[in-house]
């Protein structure tokens, strides 16, 4: 059998993360690959892809047989090869929460934790109910903005760097690092280049926060790195390396995500006339708007791990040092958890969505990047009429974690 | 889903409920009250208390999860048959 001379495609390649459907079209991806088994072997990633709810939580939840830790196991392949030509990038990625086991990630995000509790971050709401007016405010007058520049990158990035205490001057330098650090993280582009950038970034960012830690260290502020340095809970203290390392994991974490939650919401609203009439009839309804974009768009596709131990799920019998891929996306859209998973509707609750994930690991941020979000929608909702997305062919940046836009021009219409 | 059984010590006057449509089992809570919460089967966490504790150990525990899955309610010991 020949293939047509037409060009036209076929099904798209299900082994194939990074293919135009995977990307563009992950509902209609993902569906695929859960209908096809929900813990499916891939033989290109070389690992386990997990798409349904019940498989994606109790993976997140078995933190003692399914690692985080990135020095160790099948992941550990890139960074110990560049552990010579990159020696002090490595050695602040080893103390990032994320990427690391119990019981280094208790002493790492207890250290942190009440910084981010809701608790703690809703004293910030004054300042973010501020940045989000002065920030709406560049998006009247019914021209055709660059969400993404206007508002979706600023206000989080804004946010954070002020919550750790650095200085208003550097925003725009903090963005690039952390775009740069992002691309790594996230795993876009070649290893070489990834890991070249990822280490002028991560230098940079420490050069950026090293001489703030240590002013806080002589005077203390009211401020989140004055805060790291200052806690101890039971004798424990983090290292003056833990600390800059952990602001450099807030910085990104804490802006990229929240930056394409906000874009994301914009295209579902965008979507969803009839969403956008209730939110301006009920700000209140704010808070179950951004579970329900979380749950239908969220910002994190899939996050990895691997067994470092034999075990079970889905039926299949997984092996010590398999890779496993747990995507929160495809959880996030499992008929068999979500009545009529792909409609996009604010009321829905309960809405016990996994895109901060589960367990352990769980998005630190959370709090804050709800906070943000809730904010934002309630008061864009309160001031325009109306979301025209113009940006017709809707780009995702092609990376298998995050899920974010290339680009999103929006009109917004007053009221 | 609550447990709120006895408690233990100078503590028996509240209880705390989680709610299950929020927890994601963070954990936060058995290493603020350890002697306050358990997990559950699917790694959620009840408030079963089985050591000592306190009511500031349990406020604690509130203040501390991420996902404001955690009530502190008035503890009605053996009367609280109300299965709630």
């Amino acid at each position: 059998m020949t293939a047509t001379a037409t060009g036209e495609s076929t099904t798209p390649d299900l082994d194939d993360l990074l293919s135009e459907q995977a990307i563009n079209d992950p509902n209609t991806y993902f569906r695929r690959l859960r209908e096809a088994a929900p813990v499916r072997w891939n033989p290109r990633w070389h690992g386990w892809i997990v798409t349904s709810y019940t498989d994606v939580t109790a993976g997140f939840r078995d933190h003692r047989r399914l690692s985080s830790d990135r020095f160790r196991g099948p992941f550990a392949r890139d960074v110990t090869e560049s552990k010579n030509q990159y020696a002090e990038l490595i050695g602040f990625m080893s103390k990032w929460m994320f990427t690391t086991d119990r019981p280094y990630h208790t002493h790492l995000r207890s250290l942190v934790n009440t910084a981010f509790t809701p608790r703690s971050v809703e004293r910030l709401t004054p300042r973010i109910r501020e940045l989000v007016h002065t920030l709406a405010d560049s998006l009247r007058g019914g021209e055709v903005v660059n969400f993404m520049t206007k508002f979706a990158f600023t206000l989080p990035v804004i946010v954070i760097a002020e919550y750790l205490g650095l200085s208003p001057e550097t925003r725009q330098e903090v963005r690039a690092l952390s775009e740069d650090l992002g691309a790594l993280i996230f795993v876009q582009g070649s290893s070489a280049e990834r890991f070249a950038n990822g280490d002028r970034a991560m230098n940079g960012l420490i050069d950026l926060i090293r001489p703030v830690v240590r002013a806080r260290t002589r005077e203390p502020r009211d401020d989140l790195i004055s805060g790291m340095i200052h806690t101890g809970v039971d004798g424990d203290s983090f290292t003056e390396d833990e600390i800059i390392s952990n602001a450099v994991l807030m910085v990104f974490a804490g802006h990229e995500t929240t930056m394409n939650l906000l874009a994301n919401g914009i295209v579902a609203f965008g979507r969803s006339p009839g969403q956008w009439e209730m939110l301006k009839g009920d700000q209140g309804l704010a808070r179950t708007a951004v579970e329900e974009v979380l749950r239908i768009d969220g910002p994190i596709k899939a996050l990895a791990r691997w067994a470092s131990e034999p075990l079970e799920l889905g039926g299949q019998h997984i092996q010590a040092n398999d890779r496993v891929l747990l995507v929160q996306h495809a959880a996030n859209h499992d008929p068999a958890f979500f009545t009529d998973p792909d409609r996009f509707d604010i009321r829905r609750w309960p809405n016990k969505h996994v895109a901060f994930g589960s367990g352990i690991h769980t998005c630190l941020g959370a709090p804050l990047a709800r906070l943000e979000t809730q904010e934002a929608f309630a008061y864009l909702a309160r001031e325009f009429d109306s979301i025209e997305v113009v940006t017709s062919d809707l780009r995702y940046v092609s990376t298998v974690v995050s899920h974010g836009l290339t680009g999103l021009d929006v009109r917004f219409h007053a009221r | 889903m609550i447990g709120s059984s006895g408690s233990t010590g100078a503590s028996g006057r509240v209880a705390a409920r989680v709610d299950h449509d929020l927890c994601a089992g963070v954990t936060e809570c058995l290493r603020w009250a350890p002697g306050a919460f358990r997990l559950d089967e699917d790694g959620l966490s009840v408030f079963a208390p089985s050591g000592a504790w306190t009511p500031g150990q349990l406020m604690a525990a509130r203040d501390s999860c991420p996902m404001r899955a955690i009530t502190i309610v008035p503890d009605r010991g053996n009367d609280a048959a109300d299965g709630r």
